[in-house]
């Protein structure tokens, strides 16, 4: 994918997946849950102004 | 995770309420609870292994004190807990598991009472964790407690942490600890964060409509063929890992069994072959080198050495073009016809002179202008023979170097035949022993395996990467599609963020795992070297097992314990120095370690070094000894205890201990 993406864009995102993986750890939810939890947190993330 | 407090209650031959507070005091990291033997030191061990996961190490199953149970009537019901409060992640959790046992007989037996219970006793086990108000409770849902607590600290290295002197022999030879490994050390953050980001990518390339394209709809549906061929020959890859693994494992196996031999010949054999595959070995690696180096230098200005005899050439007309009259002039870089028109326009040039027709500054200016761009081929030329020159520089020992790779590339490959051809012969030498003999049989058919393994590996490994080729050249047909409508580029934006946070996430993984594995090897000798004052060596295997460098070497229960010790304190300093740390990335965790005697199969020279050491690699240290070890291993402990208990059993009116009444105080 040959697209401009925004640093601070991809930055949020790698965090905040690191920081649900982590609570996960604990909480253990489901995978199709975590799954559509960073999917969510993606699109929000991109679709940001 | 920090064990903070311990709590039992008629637990085996703890009766009543046993509460036991550790030293969390980051200096005095050491607890220290000191009793005689069979005082119940290995219940104390045992009691966290209950309450943690489940785990009952005792011969009679019935954790319930003896004393509480003679007591019991028909009907009775009578409960034992333990629970563990301990912080992990600055959060502090409290687990709880508790059986109830029913009494359903109560008879006279040669004038003593006896007390049969339930089959099953009734089970509850709770894990909450308290709010950083420090007042809310919130407890976590029953079915996830196991797993919450295996993500904690895992069960499987569970011996590791809490283990006694009188087992610790059997931690040695445990199956695979890679996921615990993995676990301990938080890679598997990074691990599940890009399993669950490749399902994600993989919804978003679903978005994608290619209905109206048929080429992007044939790589929609390839990638997804694709993808799973690529998850089928990971997985067949790792399966042929293993088996090259296990092939080379016995035939160094029956090698070391040769090299024992008492018969000369054989001995003298085995060490042939062995200097002759440790050779062999070398030159295989040498060779990859070697080609590496050939393509790279292949690949370095390739074009440019193909086109030097055409670009030199053309260098040569457009040089003997120019030295005669009316040859191709070049241009000035970077000027266009343009700039010219608009000074002739004002009349005035740049430095200032007149520029009126007729004139000879006039003249000289649109002479100029002839040869520049976008109309005349001199600017052309200019262009062309900058590029030609650039191109040429450093071409001028390309082949030579190629050619010298290349003489080194034969050269290994005839080493490798002669080596290989050596090796063959010495198989094919007969051995005057029937034992040996038979050895002889077994190694060369495990080298056989590994051969085929190794065949079967190298070409699973090719067809992944024409996989890996296929899905890349698929990804390209979609991402071209993409941008046709305006649904499709919101999918195709969301793709290119996940992937390369997905692309971040894997290889940090990797990177952090290759981190761990050599980290772990260096400290495992390091602290093996300070504890053990033999001249063995050890290593960690593929599975993070600890394994001696030497296979056939023969382990006391002292010495297998002293390797499981380098093994653990390496593993917790390891988390304790958070050595996967870096920048936001908080990887790092700290244990501690619950011990039995762990002192009891090891002499006083390994206690002495045991002792400086444990300290300073763990966090927290609780330690269950005998008084007499103790008296040994305080002269270095000493200043590093927080905390230290007595286990003491009740005296009857005698003054005889009696075995079912144990406190701690």
């Amino acid at each position: 994918m040959d697209q401009n993406l925004d640093e601070k864009k991809l930055d949020n995102i790698k965090y905040q997946i690191l920081d649900m993986e982590t609570e996960n750890i604990v909480k253990k939810e489901s995978n199709p849950a975590m799954v559509d939890k960073i999917r969510k947190m993606i699109i929000r993330e991109v679709e940001k102004r | 995770m920090i064990i903070n407090r311990l709590e039992m209650f008629n637990f085996r031959q703890y009766i009543g309420l046993q509460s036991v507070e550790f030293s969390t005091d980051k200096d005095k990291n050491v607890t220290v609870l000191i009793g005689v033997n069979t005082s119940g030191k290995t219940t104390i061990v045992r009691a966290f292994e209950w309450c943690l996961y489940g785990k009952n190490g005792f011969e009679d199953t019935v954790l319930l004190n003896s004393e509480v149970r003679t007591n019991m009537k028909e009907s009775d019901v009578q409960e034992v807990w333990v629970s563990v409060t301990f912080t992990h992640d600055d959060i502090v959790y409290t687990i709880k598991r508790s059986h109830k046992y029913v009494c359903v007989e109560r008879y006279t037996e040669n004038g003593r009472f006896v007390v049969t219970l339930g089959k099953k006793p009734d089970e509850n086990v709770m894990l909450e964790y308290l709010m950083k108000d420090g007042q809310t409770k919130i407890p976590i849902d029953k079915s996830n407690i196991d797993e919450s607590m295996n993500r904690i600290l895992p069960k499987d290295l569970s011996d590791y942490f809490f283990f006694g002197g009188e087992r610790i022999s059997g931690i040695a030879n445990r199956t695979d600890l890679s996921k615990a490994v993995r676990g301990l050390m938080r890679l598997d953050v990074l691990e599940n964060a890009y399993t669950h980001l490749k399902t994600v990518v993989k919804g978003f390339e679903d978005e994608i409509d290619t209905s109206g394209d048929a080429n992007a709809q044939r790589a929609k549906d390839s990638l997804d063929t694709y993808t799973d061929r690529k998850k089928a020959l990971e997985q067949e890859l790792q399966n042929y890992e293993k088996q090259v693994s296990y092939w080379l494992d016995k035939e160094k196996e029956y090698d070391a069994k040769l090299a024992k031999s008492n018969i000369d010949q054989v001995k003298e054999l085995a060490e042939k072959r062995r200097n002759a595959q440790s050779a062999l070995e070398g030159e295989v690696q040498k060779l990859e080198r070697v080609k590496g180096e050939m393509v790279r230098s292949f690949n370095n200005r390739t074009f440019a050495y193909f086109g030097l005899p055409s670009i030199k050439e053309t260098l040569e007309f457009l040089e003997n073009q120019n030295n005669k009259t009316g040859g191709v002039r070049e241009s000035i870089p970077a000027m266009e016809q343009d700039a010219i028109d608009f000074l002739v326009k004002r009349r005035i040039c740049i430095c200032g002179t007149r520029l009126d027709p007729g004139t000879i500054p006039y003249a000289k200016v649109m002479e100029e202008r002839r040869v520049l761009p976008p109309e005349h081929v001199g600017d052309a030329v200019r262009q062309y023979k900058d590029k030609s020159e650039g191109y040429l520089a450093g071409t001028e020992d390309f082949k030579d170097n190629i050619e010298r790779k290349f003489i080194e590339y034969r050269e290994t490959k005839r080493q490798i035949t002669k080596l290989q051809n050596e090796l063959e012969s010495l198989a094919g030498e007969v051995i005057d022993d029937t034992e040996a003999r038979n050895i002889e049989k077994n190694r060369r058919e495990a080298h056989t395996k590994y051969l085929e393994a190794k065949d079967d590996y190298d070409s699973c490994n090719r067809k992944l990467g024409e996989c890996n080729s296929n899905i890349s050249n698929c990804q390209k047909a979609i991402d071209k599609f993409a941008k046709s409508s305006t649904k499709n580029q919101r999918a195709a934006r969301l793709i290119a963020y996940a992937q390369h946070v997905y692309g971040w996430l894997f290889d940090t993984y990797k990177e952090k795992e290759d981190v761990v594995r050599a980290e772990l090897q260096k400290r495992v000798n390091d602290n093996f070297s300070k504890m053990y004052h033999g001249d063995r060596a050890i290593e960690i295997d593929e599975k993070y097992r600890v394994r001696y460098s030497d296979i056939t070497t023969e382990e006391s229960d002292g010495l297998k314990a002293v390797k499981s010790f380098a093994f653990i304190a390496s593993l917790v300093s390891m988390a304790k120095d958070k050595i996967l740390d870096d920048g936001d990335m908080k990887l790092g965790q700290v244990y501690p370690l619950v011990m039995d005697a762990p002192f009891s199969n090891v002499d006083e020279i390994h206690i002495d070094n045991i002792c400086k050491i444990l300290p300073n690699t763990a966090n927290q240290v609780i330690m269950a000894v005998m008084q007499k070890d103790w008296e040994y291993a305080s002269e270095n402990l000493e200043s590093y205890v927080g905390k230290s208990y007595k286990i003491e059993k009740d005296r009857d009116e005698f003054g005889k201990e009696i075995d079912t009444a144990t406190h701690i105080i």
